[in-house]
């Protein structure tokens, strides 16, 4: 797990409900109420997406919802804002490719 | 600077710009003078499609066949596809009553040979899976096609200025004055000035304001239509979409399918298409507000609820911008194309209301005929500027 346990300024990590979600079709475990992008992380994984033309990896960047660079298909919707989407009980997510494809 | 030239273009939108790369082919001396930058006015601020399903039978139909042949053979001489793409549309339709009248509609433009064709509600969702549950049938023609306005008005000045065709932006023309040689000479607001034996007023909503200068009457008003963009999606769909409701009231005055007070307000009707970037351009609204072109709460909003209703699914892509430009209207719905009575030399090519871009090659082309007095292969009299009786400025 990639989490910072112990905080210099917030402290140590509180309990949390742990909150069940499919990424690319495995099964990981999430904080209820972080947003995907930090559950994802935690797992381990950065690459949320591949660039349209250029097939590139792309993953967090700007962190509150302005810049669209982590964006991934979500339940069958393309386009969604990863890191200010909070995690839900049996969420599909999946690494979009280009621009996705609905579902 | 003062200079003499073959042929002066004033506006530089997609008209002006065809009209001047068709006249420097021919051999004139081209100079496009535009008051705006590259793309500023209607050219730059609406969709790109060259569509034949809204059209009655009848010379704005016969032109768009004609204009769709030029564009594809520009593709081939320019080696520049200006993203040119063949989706194919559909015209949705909600209710037994606009059935009927699009039962007419479809027999009427497949009698003048457009490929279009009535399909069920099953068939619709198999183009369009997110489609509303209500939509009864559509039509569907596969001709319907689309070319982007901004790689065409770029092919155009590129192919135009190797042939010689200048262009000056951002340089209000404020007088046109006819001289004792028979030249025209057009004055701009820095001071220069062009002769020439031809003007052409190619400046779409602003044509009347251009007219005036030589005491012309040219009835064009602008309409206002706003655009709303999205997100890149992947396709939503396989075609681009229309509905029903508005043609049918154009074609029907007393049709039983009744526009809500907004639609009516607005002018709402939808069009849905697909830009080559993978963003949808949704409109659109025809507002008479003078030559304000700012977008609006209400316009975007109605248009949003108006796609909705059509494509539920579209409530989870976000929207980008909107935009505005103002079509130049026509009393008739026909362009005006041609040389004024008593003004040998002055053209007007412009009131192409929402089919600038598809009829922009075939607008040049037939405009160049006729400075150049070539044989023309059909009729144009019904777009003469003289057909509106009375020409003196009221």
């Amino acid at each position: 797990m990639n989490r910072i346990v112990d905080h210099p300024i917030l402290g140590p990590l509180s309990e949390a409900e742990v909150v069940h979600i499919i990424v690319d079709g495995v099964p990981f475990t999430a904080r209820k109420g972080e947003m995907i992008a930090s559950a994802l992380i935690a797992n381990g994984k950065s690459t949320f997406r591949k660039t349209v033309k250029r097939n590139e990896p792309r993953g967090i960047y700007c962190g509150i919802g302005r810049c669209t660079d982590c964006v991934m298909t979500v339940n069958g919707i393309p386009n969604v804002r990863t890191c200010v989407t909070a995690v839900e009980e049996g969420m599909v997510i999946e690494t979009q490719m280009g621009s996705g494809e609905w579902q | 600077m003062t200079g003499g030239t073959d042929v002066v273009i004033v506006g530089g939108g997609i008209i002006g710009l065809a009209a001047g790369y068709f006249l420097s082919k021919a051999g004139k001396r081209v100079v496009v003078i535009d008051k705006g930058g590259f793309a500023d006015g209607a050219s730059g601020a609406c969709d790109d499609m060259i569509l034949f399903q809204s059209k009655k039978p009848g010379i704005n139909l016969e032109l768009t066949f004609e204009s769709l042949e030029l564009y594809k053979r520009l593709i081939v001489d320019f080696d520049d596809s200006m993203q040119f793409k063949n989706l194919g549309g559909m015209v949705l339709i909600e209710n037994e009553a606009e059935l009927a009248i699009m039962e007419q509609f479809v027999r009427e433009q497949r009698s003048y040979g457009l490929d279009v064709e009535l399909i069920d509600q099953q068939d619709a969702r198999k183009k369009q899976p997110f489609l509303s549950d209500h939509i009864i049938a559509s039509t569907y023609s596969m001709m319907d096609s689309q070319i982007d306005p901004f790689h065409v008005m770029r092919a155009f000045e590129k192919q135009g200025s190797k042939l010689g065709m200048q262009i000056i932006r951002r340089n209000a023309v404020e007088a046109i004055d006819l001289l004792g040689s028979g030249n025209w000479k057009v004055s701009c607001a820095d001071g220069s000035s062009w002769e020439a034996p031809t003007v052409v007023n190619a400046a779409g909503a602003w044509a009347p304001s251009i007219g005036a200068m030589v005491d012309l009457s040219v009835p064009i008003v602008p309409k206002r239509g706003q655009i709303v963009l999205s997100e890149r999606i992947p396709p939503i769909g396989e075609t681009n979409l229309w509905n029903a409701k508005y043609l049918v009231t154009k074609l029907h005055k007393d049709s039983a399918t009744a526009l809500s007070e907004e639609e009516k307000a607005l002018g709402l009707s939808l069009a849905f298409t697909r830009s080559a970037g993978g963003t949808y351009l949704m409109g659109s609204t025809r507002e008479y507000v003078g030559y304000d072109k700012s977008t609006t709460i209400a316009g975007i909003k109605g248009i949003i609820n108006l796609t909705l209703g059509y494509l539920p699914r579209m409530s989870e892509v976000g929207i980008v911008r909107a935009m505005a430009g103002l079509r130049p209207e026509t009393p008739d719905g026909k362009m005006i194309l041609g040389e004024h009575a008593d003004r040998p030399g002055f053209f007007t090519a412009a009131g192409h209301e929402g089919d600038g871009i598809a009829l922009a090659p075939i607008t040049g082309k037939l405009l160049s005929d006729l400075v150049c007095n070539n044989r023309i292969e059909r009729r144009v009299d019904e777009l003469s500027p003289n057909r509106f009786g009375g020409t003196a400025h009221e």
